[in-house]
């Protein structure tokens, strides 16, 4: 629990890429909302039809 | 005002009808008008709604709903239960966790609509009530993180003051003020956030979900 603790109240870790740096986890949560959004485009909507209206 | 009896007879039918001569008739009128009968709560959609990108909105909804509630059980136990009883510091997390999802769904939800363009359609305010919601839930989140009443709280205060006074917003409200920010947090933006979703949903209603724009014609 204390170790626990200790890791994520640390100073964490960052990235840096010249002027620009990114703590990981901020990095870490874009990234997967990146990915959501994709997927969200990507992934079939269960019971999709052809009709001009569907129930929702 | 006509005296009584002689009045002409009005038939239950044909009340509300006859012009806009009280307020009550008026306002009735005004609703009537923003969003059109059977549009308020549709139970069908077009085609191209079925689409996991259009589900983000009411994902956000469902957040704010537990952001809601979960703040109201943090208004009635107070700063002393969140932080030292069980129950107090679950609903704490339960708080903190769904604004985090709060966030992400309403950016993905900010996502899917810009590249869409969802400001086509005389749809122009939907989109900026969108943005004002945007940005009074940063405001809310942020008097949030002041008003946790431990240093994150202290520290968070005393590095926003300085930016925000560079920016001139300083003389309005006082970020080193606990008192003042919990306020903030619960009354004038929760407040503030409400109002404006309800008119952004209104909107959605009125003006009906934006079509893919290769679909436009839908």
């Amino acid at each position: 629990m204390v170790a626990t603790a200790a890791v994520l109240g640390g100073a964490g870790h960052f990235l840096h890429w010249g002027w620009f740096s990114i703590g990981l986890s901020n990095l870490l949560i874009i990234l997967g909302m990146i990915l959501l959004f994709v997927l969200a485009l990507v992934v079939p909507f269960p019971g999709g039809s052809a009709s001009d209206e569907q129930g929702g | 005002m006509r005296a009584v009896g002689t009045a002409a007879p009005v038939s239950p039918g044909t009340q509300g009808t006859q012009g806009h001569d009280n307020w009550t008739r008026a306002l009735r009128a005004r609703i009537e008008r923003t969003v059109p009968a059977g549009q308020v709560l549709p139970d069908r959609q077009p085609v191209y709604v079925a689409s996991w990108i259009y589900v983000f909105g009411v994902l956000t909804l469902a957040a704010l709903t537990v952001v809601v509630l979960t703040g109201g059980l943090l208004a009635m136990g107070g700063a002393a239960w969140w932080h030292v009883s069980s129950l107090g510091r679950f609903v704490n997390s339960l708080h903190l966790w769904s604004v985090e999802l709060f966030f992400a769904f309403m950016v993905v939800h900010l996502w899917g609509k810009f590249w869409m363009a969802a400001w086509r359609g005389h749809r122009v305010l939907t989109w900026v009530t969108g943005v004002v919601a945007f940005v009074a839930s940063i405001g809310t989140a942020f008097t949030g993180y002041l008003s946790q009443s431990n240093f994150d709280a202290q520290w968070i205060s005393a590095e926003a003051k300085d930016g925000l006074n560079s920016i001139g917003v300083g003389a309005w409200f006082n970020v080193l003020n606990p008192g003042q920010m919990l306020l903030w947090h619960v009354v004038l933006l929760p407040f503030a956030v409400g109002v404006i979703t309800v008119v952004h949903i209104v909107l959605v209603r009125r003006h009906g979900v934006v079509p893919p724009i290769d679909d436009e014609g839908v």
